[in-house]
């Protein structure tokens, strides 16, 4: 299977990887039982093997650079100012980054297969403001913010379809929706907030309250990264996915059903978009004509800070989760900083610069590793 | 091709080349005639006058109600009135479209920018061919010729919301206020800035005022940004924007957190007015851009229709602190074009009675 080949050498969680970790942890359980200084010795000498092995494990996944870099940010900030490591500031941060990461997962998918959907923010906003205004026209607002799913699918489904029909390549094919739904936002709202729901309704509580201490929004980030995660790494689709980005021809050779597994990837990105869309109506309330503005770029961005790359084949879900809160580190930790106005701009490319490079610099030396071994 | 000699192909591209040119000088002779005989003005007929105005963007509010006052003139009058404005915030795009209405509205332009600089050629071939052009809002570079100017004394402005917040502190409160601008760069808004720092620093001289921080446009990025700085900054005594998009954020995050601090900000977005009506803000600043709009509109009007020539200088409408007192006649004000127009009338009849009172020097504009 040629179409195998590749997508394997690029999953690090690949069968052959995993059973060599486990070997390794099965002969540290068996031998732990001995109790006599030879083999206590022995066993502090498989306790540091064990030890090496998860390092190596958790060394070898895409997300450890930007998953470092964010750690090595916040600590940099919590050391000047302490404050920002409060768990509410954390929350924050993780919360506000709801938004980018379920754009940017729908987008992780898309590069695996080497597509793009630049209409992500578009769609985000497009269907908060459709939701806002059936619900604003009397609809009860759960009923609004499940057509507003809805709406979201179709308008994946619509780039999908446009990119089957026309034959184009996705970049412009939602390039040109990207202007469409954000023309549509317009000409619906008028140029102005709807305000659709008081924030005592109960779809709004939900949205804007928390369990256990932690938002909702940091909920529904958890549940998607994961079921995202499981989705690309351990269904056919997920599979099909990446052989589809590692090598479209051999994919196409080997009779998997490209066009369904495309159309099904934009339909999710747009679904993504939709939740997007909802979680902000239910915590604001109300939807504004410039939600989502720029939002294609930030989802681009976390998902290739996290780890997926742009030439297709692979794409890490939790990593794309990283990228999006490295970014959200970036912009709350600046503003414990008092960086003048005019600057904002400049440091935050510049923190942002230097948390890519470290990424870089430990993907560098992890390759080289490999290598040598 | 292969059969077709040198002298016939010769020829085709000649031929094609004469009918090129030949549909370039019918098209220029009868599309060529240069708008200059509306110097003077006057004399015209209210179907006749064609006038123009663009505006920064049709989806931010403080660009929305300018229009809207501009629309509101032109119908007064029953004149045409082209007003024109890229949906999002792209000064390219508005100077392609002010380019496009010097063809179109040839009797007066007004023209609301956040980025002068960038028509400062293009108004000043307007106003070399003749078109009166006024600048709203911001001021138009000296070197354009334009003399007219409509905007608000926006030091002023951050002063009124000052002057509010102190009726909310304590006499001898100090402490520390934080000041945002959803659009650096932007010189009204740093005026705002000026306004807001230079009246704490008179009234309560105990308050720093920090800032100005970036609190950015685009809506969630506007949250985010308002969101750190409250955490960074946690016991401000007030946080306040000078922009249209920190009204939202301000209040949800004061209702999320159930904060004892003051937040305010100005334009008069409907989510702004509810969080006044709901006494989470305590106040917004109405910059009067439905009168600005009117304003260069109806001066452009009245010198096309009567030939009365338009004030130089800066035409200042004021501004306007919208509180719990008034917050719900404003919110009904807001309701239509008609609603407005009503509110806004003795007002505009007061101003235009005596149009000199208004004037002040342009280089004190602010």
């Amino acid at each position: 299977m040629d179409a195998q080949s590749p997508d394997q050498r690029n999953d690090h969680t690949s069968p052959t990887y995993d059973t060599r970790q486990d070997a390794d942890v099965s002969t540290v359980v068996a031998e732990e039982t001995d109790a006599s200084p030879q083999a206590q010795i022995a066993s502090t000498g498989h306790a540091e093997k064990s030890a090496r092995a998860f390092l190596r494990v958790a060394f070898s996944q895409d997300y450890i650079g930007v998953l470092l870099a964010t750690v090595v940010l916040i600590i940099g900030i919590g050391i000047v100012h302490p404050r920002f490591l409060a768990a509410n500031q954390i929350l924050d941060i993780l919360s506000q980054a709801t938004f980018v990461t379920l754009l940017a997962c729908g987008m992780a998918f898309l590069l695996a297969m080497r597509e793009l959907d630049l209409s992500v923010g578009s769609t985000y906003g497009l269907t908060s403001l459709c939701a806002a205004l059936l619900i604003h026209a009397g609809l009860p607002s759960w009923f609004g913010a499940i057509t507003g799913l809805v709406i979201g699918a179709l308008l994946g489904l619509t780039n999908g379809l446009l990119i089957q029909i026309f034959r184009l390549p996705s970049i412009i094919a939602t390039l040109a929706t990207l202007s469409i739904y954000r023309g549509l936002i317009y000409a619906l709202s008028n140029g102005n907030q709807v305000i659709a729901l008081p924030l005592t309704d109960p779809f709004a509580v939900f949205v804007g309250g928390s369990l256990f201490n932690i938002p909702t929004n940091v909920w529904v980030m958890i549940v998607v990264v994961v079921l995202l995660t499981l989705l690309l790494r351990t269904t056919p689709f997920g599979y099909r996915v990446r052989s589809i980005g590692s090598n479209p021809e051999a994919a196409q050779f080997s009779g998997l059903p490209i066009r369904q597994v495309r159309l099904l990837a934009f339909v999710m990105t747009g679904t993504l978009g939709g939740v997007a869309g909802m979680l902000s109506l239910g915590y604001f309330g109300s939807s504004d004509p410039n939600l989502g503005v720029g939002y294609e770029l930030l989802a681009i961005a976390a998902a290739v800070i996290g780890g997926t790359p742009l030439q297709g084949g692979k794409a890490t879900i939790i990593g794309t989760a990283l990228g999006a809160i490295l970014l959200g580190v970036v912009t709350s930790g600046l503003a414990y900083f008092n960086v003048p106005i005019n600057w904002t701009d400049f440091a935050t490319g510049a923190v942002i610069l230097l948390a890519v490079a470290l990424d870089s610099q430990l993907r560098r030396s992890r390759t080289a590793r490999r290598s040598r071994q | 091709m292969q059969g077709k000699s040198r002298p016939a192909k010769l020829f085709a591209i000649l031929t094609s080349c004469s009918l090129t040119l030949g549909l370039m000088l019918i098209l220029a002779a009868c599309g060529g005639t240069t708008p200059t005989t509306t110097t003077g003005g006057g004399g015209k007929s209210p179907s006749d006058i064609h006038l123009g105005f663009v505006s920064e963007t049709s989806s931010l509010n403080f660009a929305s109600e300018m229009a809207a006052g501009a629309q509101y003139a032109a119908n007064e009058f029953h004149v045409n009135a082209q007003i024109v404005a890229p949906p999002t915030v792209n000064d390219q795009a508005a100077v392609k479209l002010f380019q496009d209405l010097t063809r179109t509205a040839s009797d007066g332009i007004a023209v609301e920018t956040l980025a002068p600089n960038l028509f400062v050629r293009p108004e000043a071939q307007a106003v070399k061919d003749g078109i009166p052009v006024i600048a709203v809002d911001t001021i138009a570079d000296p070197t354009t010729g334009i003399t007219t100017y409509v905007g608000n004394d926006n030091i002023a402005a951050g002063a009124l919301l000052v002057d509010e917040a102190v009726k909310h502190l304590p006499a001898n409160a100090s402490g520390t206020v934080i000041v945002g601008i959803d659009t650096p760069g932007v010189p009204v808004l740093t005026y705002r800035f000026q306004g807001i720092q230079e009246e704490f620093k008179r009234l309560l001289p105990n308050v720093q005022v920090l800032g100005p921080f970036d609190s950015k446009q685009e809506p969630n990025a506007n949250y985010i940004a308002w969101s750190s700085l409250i955490k960074a900054h946690p016991n401000a005594l007030a946080y306040l924007g000078v922009g249209d998009a920190d009204n939202a954020s301000l209040a949800r995050l004061r209702q999320a957190q159930h904060g004892t601090y003051l937040t305010a900000a100005f334009d008069l977005n409907a989510t702004g007015l509810q969080a006044v009506q709901d006494g989470v803000n305590y106040a917004l600043i109405d910059p009067e851009h439905f009168l600005k709009g009117y304003v260069a509109m109806r001066l452009l009007i009245e010198h096309a229709l009567h030939g009365t020539e338009i004030p130089k200088g800066w035409w200042n409408p004021g501004a306007q602190l919208v509180n719990q007192a008034n917050v719900a006649s404003i919110i009904a004000r807001q309701a239509t074009l008609a609603t407005k127009g009503a509110y806004y009338q003795p007002i505009i009849d007061k101003e235009f009675a005596n149009p000199t009172a208004q004037i002040k020097p342009y280089d004190q504009a602010k």
